[in-house]
């Protein structure tokens, strides 16, 4: 045969690497420093800025002064001080009690050097994620943690120390590797010749894990450790420019704070703020100077967007031992693990590289790919006292239940934090009470001690809706609408109103996170959204869970005192929720069969109709839109009925005229569960049995009706041929909410209802 | 289906191909849960039972049967299933057929864009045994009108995949045509070659008109010689056939300017070969 198959797979695979060219973008150079007693390894986008900053002496003192002196980032960090050092003191006192528990030593001892370093935002949120590590940790293993802990700031000490020389690989190689090449350096190279040695081991064996991975390779023979030695350029001429690109590092720094973006993205955002060129190849070659420094200067970090996850504590050891680490990945965006990661060959980098295919939906996240994370603002914030639940109300204009419920998560969200993990608060709220308003308070007081609120939703015409209410409710504030395709994308505001993907973008980025339907579609077993709600929350900030229907394992946590919460039982208009009634009728399928609706049915829909409700009428299954509402139309000829789903084009407009009543009966599956409001309307729930229906689902859909004051008392049925645990739960949830409501006195008196 | 011998009685028969049945069903299912990938249809997530075509596994049956195969082709030049007027009115035509799997429907442009702006390549081998098939077509036409000579192994000698500019694969890091030839190649055993270049980055082709596309790829693409050339001498022989492959036919511009680069730089380094130029490609709008 004259092509073999060898021949082919090369040919597969070979066109890749043609483009030799454009690896730039996405290789780094890495390097690693000697320093007295270690040396440590990192990689960079700007070689050229790390050497002039480790090698060349007044490079790092015109950066840092020039840094210090911008009146962005470093001056709000510098202005803070004093206030920095007293909460280091405070933060001492707490300690003490940390220490006991943990067994960590003398970790904010160096605030004085910490503030001089600038890299008080970074070396804060990394104490926190260790002291995280050992919370999570704390009851298995104190132990070991507190070694963990120790080898931390061990760690973080020798990255102090002066460098005494700079040794790099004199070519750049693909972002993942470099990774791994920091990751898993020992700092145990005492010399040059160790450094270099361990060096090229280690890229070496970066290589040869994609050979045994199967990879095709194409490694550059004569690559070799170089040592990088301190030139004119570095030490004198470069300072007037390091003076300007310092600032441009500031200048980017302070924009990208709170978020987490992909290069392009922060290209982008850049280029809209008019701090870099449009985008384009020249665009990056510009920026990744100014992004660098101020990586270095820990106004940023830049991360591999899919990068390695740590090793469990439990297999530490094989790699203190040297042993290869598990090719485990993580999309640092979005938190999926290996199983969603996917290899292909990349122009970018010129190896097979990976990347998530969790989020592709918000532009691809891969291994050779840059994720450029801004350090939150720490500033120390006055705090403002919590009002009282009276003046609540008369100033938002809330119902006794309402302002007790918020006067609660004020005070919870004003008290002093105790750790910097940000801390939950539940709303646990009854369909129809009324959350948009309750959330106002905190919203102002949030930007009352200057902090910044975000309200995620998972659906977009929500995140419409809400934008001109609390554009209304808060006319000084500056508020910034995020959704796929929204023109604000790339802007800041106090008040940020966005879908639940929007989050992605954003990490430490808000001081109050407000979650609605935590127990809704999106985030419903959805791992990634969680991890994405969770990690959009600064330190020390709050997360507030709105939900008629918390997931079980929240509703556990309230019930033991793990999370705090408050429950609001009653509706805005202050009479109780409707009750559903059971009714037991055929399987709906059984009915279509023998074209013929119960009586029972038929006459508590006649009832419904004569009263002149509208009827919401769920049913399990799409198959059984159409039949059902061809049924009903012989039934009742008079009124307009129609039937929509998931796959209906038409739904939205047909939920506008199920509103102005032209439509009076509307046939639909779970989707129009939530968020639609509706006057006057009645619920009959078909197949109330099934399994798509849980407790929470029926909950929702019986929350349909009764919802305006005029017509408080609506109607909800549930139809099935059996009653099932579903049903009853859903049934003791609304009674019990009910029965709160009156012992605590909620509920309208006869004498108001006059 | 499972056929046993005569011998045995149909009752027999009966009970055995049942029994057989559910012992093949249950290997299938225990071999699908060794599957990484699970049953989950990979465009609507759908998880039927129904059987699935076995070329097309990781679609659903409902997903398989949207695809808009061009069965009964109208244009013998450009593969186009309607009436076309464009061919007869092309007289510079440096290509001889082009062949394309599926209309450029508003189904396959979601797959494209799936595909090519957001990245999800897991859809490439989809798309690429989608092309495999106009590639089979291809050749029953070929062999049908042109009868092979017997020394040639494979009716095709080379797929050059129509290339992307530099701009344009930084972005997307990787070549959407690459990608297709390759999956192709792998999958007919004839070697890809990366022969052509681009000369500019011209905007995206979508967004342009007729007139504009045909005045833009004037001259757009070159054969890199030094590649060209390795190439021909590893066919070594005198009569080439040659496929160019891209994702979509629209005017053919873009398909007709890379054969007419491509032809030029073999007529300039070999003047005696004689070259047969075919376009392969996805979809036909």
């Amino acid at each position: 045969m004259k092509h073999t198959r060898v021949n082919c797979l090369w040919a597969v695979f070979g066109c890749a690497f043609l483009s030799w060219e454009w690896g730039d973008r996405v290789r780094v150079t890495v390097y690693a420093a000697l320093v007295h007693g270690g040396s440590w390894a990192r990689w960079s986008v700007a070689p050229e800025i790390d050497f002039a900053y480790w090698l060349g002496s007044g490079y790092r003192k015109a950066v840092g002064v020039a840094a210090g002196g911008w009146s962005g980032v470093g001056k709000a960090e510098r202005g803070g001080e004093i206030e920095v050092g007293r909460n280091e003191e405070e933060r001492r006192g707490r300690n003490s009690g940390d220490k006991r528990r943990n067994g960590e030593i003398g970790r904010a001892d160096n605030a004085e050097e910490v503030i001089r370093d600038g890299k008080i935002a970074q070396v804060r949120v990394k104490e926190e994620a260790v002291r995280r590590r050992a919370r999570a940790g704390e009851t298995e293993e104190a132990a070991k943690n507190g070694k963990a802990v120790k080898a931390d700031l061990k760690e973080e000490a020798i990255r102090r120390r002066e460098v005494v020389a700079v040794i790099a690989w004199s070519v750049p190689i693909p972002l993942g590797h470099a990774v791994q090449v920091a990751e898993r350096w020992s700092g145990k190279a005492r010399d040059e010749h160790g450094v270099r040695e361990e060096m090229a081991r280690l890229v070496r064996e970066a290589w040869a894990s994609d050979v045994r991975l199967g990879l095709p390779v194409q490694e550059r023979e004569d690559a070799h450790a170089v040592k990088v030695v301190a030139t004119e350029g570095m030490a004198s001429g470069g300072v007037a420019d390091a003076k300007a690109l310092a600032a441009r590092a500031c200048r980017a720094a302070s924009l990208l704070q709170g978020r987490a973006l992909l290069s392009s993205e922060a290209l982008a955002l850049l280029g809209a703020a008019g701090a870099a060129e449009p985008a384009g190849a020249a665009a990056w070659s510009a920026a990744a100077p100014a992004l660098q420094l101020a990586a270095l200067l820990g106004l940023l970090r830049l991360g591999a967007a899919v990068a390695p996850q740590p090793q469990p504590r439990l297999l530490r050891w094989r790699a203190a031992l040297g042993a290869r680490p598990r090719p485990r990945l993580r999309c640092q965006r979005c938190g999926s693990g290996t199983a969603r990661m996917r290899r292909t060959a990349c122009a970018g980098c010129g190896r097979a590289c990976a990347y998530c295919e969790a989020c592709l939906t918000m532009g691809r996240s891969r291994e050779c790919g840059l994720l450029i994370f801004g350090t939150p603002s720490l500033q120390a914030r006055a705090t403002p006292a919590p009002s009282a639940a009276s003046a609540l109300s008369a100033t938002w204009a809330l119902s006794p239940a309402q302002a007790e419920a918020t006067a609660a998560a004020l005070r919870f969200m004003l008290a002093p934090a105790h750790h910097p993990a940000p801390r939950r608060f539940l709303f646990w709220a009854v369909t129809g009470a009324g959350k948009t308003e309750m959330i106002y308070p905190l919203i102002e007081a949030e930007l009352q001690r200057g902090g910044r609120a975000l309200i995620a939703t998972p659906r977009r015409d929500v995140v419409l809706e809400l934008d001109p209410r609390i554009r209304k409710a808060f006319r000084n504030a500056s508020v910034v609408t995020l959704y796929g395709g929204s023109d604000q994308r790339w802007e800041q505001g106090e008040i940020t109103i966005a879908t639940t993907h929007q989050l992605f973008r954003f990490q430490y980025g808000f001081d109050l996170v407000i979650i609605d339907e935590i127990d809704a579609f999106p985030y419903h077993n959805d791992p990634m959204l969680q991890y994405a709600a969770e990690k959009v929350c600064k330190p020390g900030g709050v997360n507030v869970l709105l939900s008629a229907t918390p997931p079980a394992e929240l509703r556990s946590a309230a019930r033991s005192g793990c999370l705090s919460h408050v429950r609001v039982p009653v509706r805005f208009h202050r009479h109780p929720l409707p009750i559903p009634k059971q009714i037991s009728v055929p399987p709906v399928h059984k009915l279509l069969k023998q074209r013929s609706l119960p009586r029972k049915l038929v006459q508590s829909l006649q009832r419904s109709i004569t009263r002149g409700a509208q009827l919401f009428l769920f049913v399990q299954q799409i198959r059984e839109v159409e039949p059902l509402v061809q049924q009903l139309r012989s039934i009742f000829p008079d009124i307009s009925i129609e039937g929509t789903s998931s796959k209906d084009g038409d739904r939205a407009e047909k939920v506008l005229r199920f509103r102005d009543r032209t439509i009076r009966l509307l046939v639909t599956t779970t989707i129009l569960e939530r968020g639609v409001t509706i006057p006057k309307s009645d619920v009959f729930i078909l197949d109330a049995d099934g399994k798509l229906f849980d407790d929470a689902s029926l909950i929702q859909m019986a929350g349909r009706a009764g919802r305006s004051s005029d017509d408080p008392a609506g109607r909800v049925y549930f139809f099935a041929p059996s009653r099932t645990r579903s049903q009853q739960s859903a049934i003791r949830q609304i009674r019990m909410m009910n029965r709160i409501a009156k012992r605590k006195g909620f509920l309208i008196t006869h004498k108001e209802k006059g | 289906m499972i056929t046993l011998p005569r011998i045995i009685s149909a009752r027999f028969r009966i009970a055995i191909t049942v029994k057989l049945r559910i012992i093949l069903t249950a290997m299938r299912k225990s071999v699908q849960l060794l599957n990484a990938t699970s049953g989950a249809c990979l465009l609507c997530g759908n998880m039927d039972r129904k059987p699935r075509h076995p070329s097309f596994a990781s679609l659903c049956t409902a997903c398989f049967d949207q695809i808009p195969w061009i069965t009964r082709i109208e244009c013998q030049v450009c593969g186009r299933p309607e009436y076309c007027p464009d061919c007869s009115r092309r007289s510079d035509a440096a290509f001889i057929w082009n062949r394309s799997a599926v209309r450029y429907n508003a189904l396959i442009r979601e797959w494209l864009a799936l595909y090519k702006y957001r990245g999800h390549e897991a859809l490439a081998p989809l798309l690429g045994e989608m092309l495999l098939a106009a590639y089979h077509g291809l050749i029953k036409t070929l062999n049908h009108q042109h009868p092979l000579p017997l020394q040639s192994q494979h009716p095709i000698d080379a797929i050059i995949p129509v290339p992307v500019s530099s701009e344009r694969l930084a972005e997307r890091e990787f070549n959407q045509a690459e990608r297709l030839g390759a999956y192709l190649a792998e999958h007919t055993l004839i070697p890809l070659h990366n022969v052509l270049e681009r000369t500019r980055h011209s905007g995206k082709q979508s967004y342009k008109t007729r007139g504009a596309r045909l005045r833009d790829t004037h001259n757009l693409f070159t054969a890199n010689p030094a590649l060209t050339g390795s190439m021909l001498s590893s066919l070594d022989q005198p009569h080439i056939r040659l496929i160019v492959v891209d994702d979509i036919y629209t005017t053919g511009s873009t398909a007709n300017a890379c054969a007419a680069a491509l032809a030029d730089e073999i007529k300039r380094q070999q003047p005696a070969a004689l070259v047969e130029l075919f376009v392969l490609t996805l979809a036909r709008s």
